[in-house]
């Protein structure tokens, strides 16, 4: 697993994607906080992560898409699969690479928390609260992307489908005011990814928020072994 | 070294190979031949884990590749078709990299190993992307030799190499057959029939032969087919077997030396020899050589894959 970690960092370090996602993320991050934050005299941080889901919709399939579709495109997924390290480890390794890399990203924001909290605008609980929430979305968005990844060797195919699933998740929230029948309103108010996302990114630590970015972080790892695994046999 | 027991692989309606058998000992290069789409890449990838069989089982040093995979798995070394290369990687980084995926501890060592036998110790630093296609090809083949692994899985080392990195990479092949068990697969007939000890033909996904490159010819001679190469005058040679009633279907061509020819001709009788002497004789032929024509690979591969091509096994 170390290995396709390291390898995987080298090559966010060296390709342009890596880049890109970073000057973007960062890019998007300050302006939120100046717009939002700085010239509206917004103290409220809550605001900033808020702005910044929608940003991760448009740069996480940027950081994933080429995770194992250009494996597959390459040939090189037979030197990965073909060693001694089994399936779940790599997909691991790559996974953990990625989500450094998103955290790399998301440094920015700690740096506009602390102008915030030089100007005395700081809550420990709900900043920490927010941060957690953060990470825990992009962690499911990550596993989203990854999943879209191993479903095709085309890396465009790869970020189109992960665009798809990410903006359907959100979307879904929109249902629960059509639906009939309490339960199916309950439902959809649990597969929400916007209400979860809300409730964290405005501080407020939520059990079932969590176990929702959690459960759904671990399905798509799952889902991922299950398509890299079922080629074998296909 | 590597035992393959029944092997099949079906690929949704259709199946790829059908039922092979055959098996590789240590200090043995077997060529895996057949036309495109026969099941060579199949057979290899199910033997490496990349894919799984239907049916039918692969045992590596006795090892069985379903039940202990990941033992199975360091002691096979693998180069597939296109070398699972990484154009942004230096040659160093890429062969590292394997190292830690092999889990090989010291790496340093067996890159260093790796690369003196694939004869790459010069190109560490570079750029994959920047290298040649004989070179990329000789990095996989380091990649495959990283950690000596006891059996070699090759699936054509030698495409797109030019003659002089094709002789190269025979030398390099039949060195380290001295203590490895190598399977490669290979459209260049000549090149099977010049390096490898046994030879395994594919046809339309079954097994066609699995024999020795000699017990091949002997056993597709066609009988009654003799070649003689002789000193003395061609023309009167030939005027003498034609007049004789034992022989047919005779050629005769010049050889590379002045007074040097060859012929060949059929020959009915149960002790061609015996029948050709006075032929010799009375034409005044001084004999250099004499025995049965032996088919080529190719002409056998030819006769065992005819009209299979493209076609599969269903």
């Amino acid at each position: 697993m170390t290995a396709v970690w390291k390898k995987e960092l080298r090559q966010y370090r060296t390709s342009i994607i890596g880049a890109v996602f970073l000057a973007s993320y960062g890019g998007l991050i300050g302006y939120y906080f100046v717009v939002g934050n700085l010239l509206a005299m917004n103290g409220d941080i809550t605001a900033l992560f808020q702005s910044v889901y929608s940003t991760l919709i448009v740069l996480i399939p940027i950081l994933t898409m080429r995770l194992f579709a250009e494996e597959r495109k390459m040939g090189t997924d037979q030197l990965l699969f073909t060693s001694p390290v089994n399936i779940g480890r790599i997909i691991l390794g790559k996974f953990l690479a990625a989500l450094e890399m998103f955290c790399l990203g998301s440094l920015p924001i700690v740096l506009d928390a602390a102008v915030l909290a030089f100007y005395g605008c700081f809550r420990p609980l709900e900043t920490a609260g927010c941060f957690v929430g953060l990470f825990l979305a992009g962690s499911g968005l990550l596993g989203m992307g990854m999943f879209a990844s191993s479903l095709t060797e085309n890396q465009v195919v790869a970020a189109i489908v992960s665009y798809l699933m990410m903006i359907l998740l959100w979307l879904l929230d929109y249902l629960k005011y059509y639906v009939q029948g309490e339960w199916a309103a309950k439902l959809l108010g649990y597969l929400s990814f916007q209400t979860h996302f809300r409730e964290l990114s405005s501080g407020i630590f939520s059990f079932s928020a969590v176990m929702y970015f959690s459960s759904l972080t671990a399905l798509m790892l799952g889902m991922t072994y299950l398509v890299l695994e079922s080629r074998r046999w296909r | 070294m590597l035992r393959v027991c029944g092997l099949t692989k079906r690929y949704g309606g259709s199946t790829a190979i059908q039922d092979i058998s055959f098996s590789v000992k240590t200090g043995e290069i077997v060529g895996l031949i057949g036309h495109n789409g026969c099941g060579k890449s199949t057979t290899m990838n199910i033997i490496t884990g990349y894919l799984a069989a239907s049916e039918g089982r692969v045992l590596v040093d006795g090892e069985d590749h379903v039940e202990q995979s990941r033992s199975v798995r360091r002691k096979i070394g693998y180069l597939p078709e296109a070398p699972a290369l990484y154009p942004e990687m230096t040659v160093e980084e890429q062969l590292r990299f394997a190292c830690d995926l092999k889990g090989i501890q010291d790496s340093g060592e067996a890159i260093l190993r790796a690369c003196r036998k694939a004869d790459v110790q010069n190109v560490g630093r570079r750029l994959i992307r920047n290298l040649s296609k004989g070179y990329r090809q000789r990095i996989g083949l380091a990649q495959a030799f990283l950690g000596n692994p006891p059996l070699l899985i090759l699936d054509e080392p030698s495409s797109g190499l030019d003659p002089y990195q094709n002789a190269e990479m025979r030398d390099i092949l039949k060195e380290a057959s001295q203590e490895q068990a190598i399977l490669l697969s290979s459209h260049v007939l000549s090149e099977v029939a010049a390096i490898c000890n046994r030879v395994v033909v594919l046809s339309n996904g079954r097994l066609a032969a699995d024999d020795t490159p000699g017990g091949l010819r002997e056993r597709f001679r066609k009988p009654g087919l003799f070649s003689v190469i002789g000193e003395g005058g061609m023309d009167i040679f030939q005027k003498a077997l034609q007049e004789s009633r034992w022989f047919s279907d005779i050629r005769t061509e010049a050889g590379e030396r002045p007074g040097v020819f060859q012929a060949r001709f059929s020959c009915q009788a149960e002790d061609a020899l015996s029948c050709l002497i006075p032929v010799l004789e009375e034409s005044g032929i001084h004999l250099i050589q004499f025995g049965a024509v032996l088919p080529d690979l190719e002409e056998i591969y030819f006769q065992l894959t005819k009209d299979q091509r493209y076609t599969t096994v269903d």
